[in-house]
This record gives structure tokens, C-alpha cells and sequence, in this order.
């Protein structure tokens, strides 16, 4: 069995360290706790930049000023006891970010395709989507993609056989038993059951995506006609 | 002094002409690509040439083939592939600072060897910030110009320049000791193993050390995609639960086909990553045009880390070689002292004064070019 946490050199300028080998929302707390603790920890000024993923914490440093060698016990330190405690699954100081969508027509073209699929009614689709609390396991991908954890398995669907050349921004949709935003135009095989008319990533806005990594997200089913009102006032 | 800033018409993008800086750190926790430069080694050359801090946005040029014309004078210089270089129809140097005269052409040939060249401009290239950093990142429209690549008859302005751009003067060339090691595509790219370098067995480990790969032609700024035997992951298990990419990274996807992820790959991806390319080497596996060849060794953490530390003072602390002067001379004029030099090799000059410095052109296909800096 591998010993988690685990500190493996990636190139030679950035390590990782691994919590687990799974999709799991005590590993991918502690990717975050181990975040903070390193930002408030003296490595901080050698830091470069972060890339929190569902179980690991990739670090880039600047190896002018230090080698892993010299960075490891600390690195080692923090992980473990990030790794021994307990650490809140749930962001209870955080708001849960609401997420107005549009459910089916032209902003969901597959939700019937879904509810089908799970032999149940488009309106049971959309109580059970928007009824869960969704975890920001990471984003990634593409900027402001949000790879979310928690949907109900009722409603999971396969992607579509073709995938559509473009999907339009701030389409929701569901990958087996993923669902996930589209916050840009982009290509995608997802089954789209919705939209939203928030705008999920704007470079000029700090931060820049309105999902966070490590936090909760819920949809919340608006009337169409709410859908222009909501993305004319940006 | 310019009052006014110049411009850059683009007259040929050639296949893919963007406005690049050293990339955009910090927002890959929001699923953004860091992009950036993919030849830092000549990137940062070139802003030293001209006098550039070394984040200076520049543009970089895929396969040559572009025209730019510059509407004022200005002083640039070109580094990377080997390419042939013009100032309208004279021959111009790579790797050396030069004074484009108002109103004239650079343009970059399909290069001989190597795949990207850089353009550097005093001052660099005026675009907004987006999220700390001009580059452009085409794949998500970020940064640069419009989030996009150059097309025909774009017109970029030219930043200002926040250095005296007295120096370095027109004739200097990067030290030639880095020119050679640029040079040199054909030596292995020495590697440390990946994360997951273990979803791999000895055979298959074996297969990518011993095996000569080919640069394939669907390579872009994304990752160099390489052809020839394939690499099987144990069991077949080449997907891995989605996790942090890096600069470097060789992934191995289904087809057993490894992957180098360059500068515009997505932050976090889903393959195993068998080794890391290390930092000094990339800018070999960058230059290398699809068809070449491509073999990795192994080297260890350490050896990796102190030939980073090197790679990075080499780049930006090795002297630039001033020209030579072949002739030094005071001299007074209307009452005003001038250090007078005529330097060699060439650069192109009108006869105008900027900051102090006269450039006057004996002829544009002479080899010297004389300067005249104010001393008083």
C-alpha cells in the first residue's frame, strides 16, 4: 500500500504532494488545508504558484533560491500534519455559492434525453439537480471549469455520441454521473440540460471565477424569461 | 526623445504570429493556462539585447515567413530558429541588437533550423495586462492581442521604453557559447522520472529511454506529440484521477503515444506522466520542427536542479558581447562635447539623433555603422 501523504519531485521546479489516489472530499480538504499552511508558512515568498487537484497539491518554486532538498522537511512536516488532523469537509465559514439556471428548451436541448434515460420526469431532473449542495473539487481544464462532486447517481447519463461543436457559455450539463458548467464557449460532449446567465470567469474580476476550488455550489432553477433580465445586469 | 510611441504594422503573420511574455502565474488554481514563451532562452535573450526588463512582452513567430513594418525608429533584435533576416533588402543578423530606420520591413524566412523565433522591441509590445500577463493564450481568447493570434494589417503599439536605450548598442550579439548550445537539436533531452513514471513497467520504461521518437506534425504550443514505438502503462492504465500538469511533463495517453506539455497546456490533465523534461532542456525540445527526432536519458533531481539554477543565471546574467570599436574619438560641436565611435559589425542607421545617439548609415551595405553619444 502507498503511504499518503506522499512528496514526489514532478520537474525541477515543482513537487507534488498526494493525499490519496481517489475522489474524495477528506483528501481534497486537505489539498486545501495544505494550501493554506504552506501560504502562511516562511516557504511561502520561495512559492510560485499553486495547482490544487482532487487529491494532490502541485507547488512551483523558485529553484534559484532553493532546491527540494533544502524545501522537503518542511514540506514533509506540514503535509503530515495536515495529513494526521481533522479537517472540515464542509466550507462552514463559506457561503454556498447560488448558481441561477435556466432549465431545459433552448438553454437544456438533452434534459429530456437525460430524464428518458433515467426513466423519470424533466421536472423530477431538475429537483434532484438543483436539490444537492455541489463540492468545487478543483477547476481546470479550461478557466473557470468547475469539476463539481455530489450528484445524485438517478440522473447520471452518458455523454452525448457526438460531441457539439460548441457549447455555448454557461451551459450545464451532465457526463455520467458528472455534472459541470461550461463557463466559455468550447466544444463538448456533455448532455446540456441548462444555462446560466452568470457570467462563471472574467479575467478583469478578482478573483477571476465565480466558482471557487474547495467550495460548495447549488443550482437554483430560474423561469427563461429571468434568464436575459440576469445576464443584461452582468 | 520619441514624443509618441511607434507602431508595428504586421505585413505576414506567417502560420502563427502571437504576443507573448514569460506567462501568467497565479491562476491556474482557475483552470487558466500559464502560456507565455516556449524558448525562454531566446526570449529572454532578445529582451536583453534591446535593453528589455525580462518580462517584456515580444512577439513570437511560428515556422518564420513574417513582415513587420515599423513606423518609426526603433531598436529590435530576433533570436531563436535559424532563419534568414532582412531589413527591407539587406541581410541583417540574428541574435545581435539592431535599429530598424522609420518606415522599413524586418522579415524572418521560413527558418533552416529550429521552429520559433522572437522578435523583441525596446519598450515591448503594448497590449493590457490580463491577469498579470500579456501573453496570449489562443485555445480560451486570453491576453495578447484581442486573445487571438496576428493577422494581416494588424497594428500593435510599441510600449515605452523604461531603460536608458542608449544601451546595448546597435551590433551587440548574445555570448557565443549560448549561441552553440542553441544550436545543438540533436543531443538526448535528459529527463527525471514523472509522478507516475511506476503505471509504467521496466519493458515499457525501457521502450521510452532506448527509443528514437519523431516530432509529430499536430505539435503546437500545447504539447509536442511524439511518434514511434508505443509505451503501454501497466494493465493499460494510462488514465490517472485528474491531477496537476507542469512545463515539461511527458504524458502518455491510451494510445501509448508521450506527450511533452508545453507552455499553453491546461493546468490539470488526466494521463500518467512517465518523466519531466528538465528546464535547461526545453528550449532544445521546443526548437525541434515536426519530423525531427527526439530521444530522452535519465539524470537525477539534483543534477536537474543545479543545471535550472545555471540555465537561469546563464540566460540572464552571461555578458552580452559589445560591438567592437574600431574607432573612438571627442569631439566638439556648436559648443556641445560627443564621444564619437565607429563600431563594427554593421547596423542600419538614419541620420537622426535618439537620446543622445546619433546613428548615421555610411551606406547600407557597409559594415560599420558610426555612432555619436553625447558627453555633456
Amino acid at each position: 500500500m502507498t503511504q499518503y501523504p506522499r512528496i514526489i519531485p514532478a520537474n525541477d521546479s515543482a513537487v507534488l504532494i498526494e493525499f490519496g489516489n481517489s475522489i474524495d472530499y477528506e483528501i481534497n480538504a486537505k489539498v486545501y488545508a495544505l494550501q493554506s499552511a504552506i501560504e502562511s508558512s516562511d516557504l511561502a515568498p520561495t512559492v510560485i504558484e499553486f495547482i490544487p487537484s482532487y487529491r494532490s497539491l502541485l507547488v512551483e518554486y523558485d529553484v534559484t533560491q532553493h532546491t527540494l532538498a533544502e524545501l522537503h522537511d518542511q514540506i514533509n512536516e506540514l503535509a503530515n500534519s495536515v495529513a494526521s488532523e481533522h479537517v472540515a469537509t464542509v466550507d462552514t465559514d463559506g457561503d454556498i455559492q447560488q448558481i441561477p439556471v435556466a432549465y431545459g428548451g433552448e438553454y437544456g436541448p438533452d434534459l429530456e434525453t437525460v430524464a428518458d434515460h433515467a426513466g423519470l420526469s424533466t421536472d423530477e431532473v431538475i429537483a434532484i439537480h438543483s436539490g444537492t449542495d455541489y463540492h468545487v473539487f478543483m477547476l481546470g481544464f479550461a478557466p473557470g471549469f468547475p469539476y463539481l462532486g455530489g450528484m445524485d447517481e438517478r440522473i447520471a447519463c452518458p455523454r452525448l455520441a457526438t460531441p457539439r461543436t460548441l457549447v455555448p457559455a454557461g451551459s450545464v450539463g451532465i457526463a455520467e454521473s458528472q455534472t459541470g458548467v461550461y463557463p466559455n464557449p468550447s466544444p463538448g460532449g456533455w448532455q446540456l440540460i441548462g444555462g446560466t446567465p452568470m457570467k462563471l470567469f472574467d479575467a478583469g474580476a478578482d478573483p477571476p471565477t465565480a466558482m471557487l476550488p474547495g467550495n460548495k455550489v447549488n443550482f437554483v432553477p430560474i423561469p427563461h424569461d429571468e434568464y436575459e433580465t440576469i445576464a443584461k445586469s452582468g | 526623445m520619441l514624443n509618441e510611441n511607434g507602431h508595428i504594422e504586421v505585413t505576414s503573420p506567417g502560420s502563427l504570429l502571437t504576443v507573448q511574455d514569460t506567462g501568467r502565474r497565479g491562476s491556474q488554481r482557475f483552470g487558466v493556462s500559464v502560456s507565455g514563451v516556449l524558448d525562454l532562452q531566446a526570449a529572454t535573450i532578445a529582451n536583453r539585447l534591446v535593453g528589455n526588463p525580462p518580462d517584456s512582452a515580444m512577439l513570437e513567430a511560428t515556422f518564420g515567413n513574417v513582415a513587420l513594418t515599423f513606423d518609426k525608429e526603433t531598436k529590435v533584435a530576433v533570436t531563436g530558429a535559424t532563419s534568414d533576416l532582412y531589413i527591407d533588402d539587406f541581410p541583417m543578423p540574428l541574435w545581435e541588437t539592431l535599429i530598424i530606420p522609420a518606415g522599413e520591413t524586418l522579415s524572418i524566412s521560413a527558418p533552416s533550423s529550429g521552429l520559433y523565433s522572437y522578435v523583441a522591441i525596446a519598450g515591448g509590445i503594448d497590449v493590457p495586462k490580463v491577469l498579470g500577463s500579456r501573453s496570449t493564450h489562443v485555445g480560451s481568447s486570453l491576453g495578447g492581442f484581442e486573445g487571438r493570434a496576428l493577422s494581416q494589417r494588424d497594428v500593435l503599439l510599441i510600449g515605452t521604453a523604461s531603460v536608458t536605450p542608449i544601451r546595448p548598442r546597435a551590433g551587440t550579439t548574445a555570448p557565443q557559447d549560448l549561441l552553440r548550445a542553441c544550436d545543438d537539436n540533436e543531443r538526448r533531452v535528459r529527463v527525471i522520472p514523472g509522478p507516475q513514471h511506476d503505471a509504467f513497467d521496466d519493458e515499457a520504461q525501457s521502450t521510452f529511454f532506448s527509443s528514437t521518437f519523431t516530432i509529430s506534425n499536430v505539435t503546437n504550443r500545447q504539447g509536442a506529440r511524439l511518434e514511434g514505438p508505443t509505451v503501454p502503462a501497466i494493465d493499460g492504465k494510462h488514465d490517472i484521477v485528474s491531477d496537476p500538469t507542469y512545463m515539461g511533463a511527458v504524458q502518455v495517453p491510451s494510445d501509448g503515444n508521450p506527450i511533452v506539455l508545453l507552455a499553453d497546456r491546461q493546468p490539470t490533465g488526466g494521463y500518467a506522466k512517465i518523466a519531466s523534461v528538465i528546464s535547461a532542456d526545453l528550449p532544445t525540445v521546443v526548437q525541434r520542427p515536426p519530423g525531427s527526432e527526439i530521444a530522452f536519458e535519465l539524470t537525477d533531481l539534483n543534477m536537474a536542479q543545479q543545471e535550472a539554477k545555471e540555465f537561469v543565471d546563464r540566460i540572464h546574467h552571461e555578458p552580452l558581447v559589445e560591438p567592437a570599436r574600431i574607432f573612438s574619438t571627442n569631439l566638439e560641436v556648436n559648443g556641445e562635447a560627443y564621444n564619437v565611435e565607429l563600431v563594427h559589425p554593421s547596423s542600419v542607421g538614419s541620420e537622426r539623433d535618439v537620446d543622445g545617439i546619433v546613428y548615421a548609415s555610411f551606406g547600407q551595405t557597409s559594415e560599420s555603422v558610426a555612432t555619436v553619444e553625447s558627453t555633456s
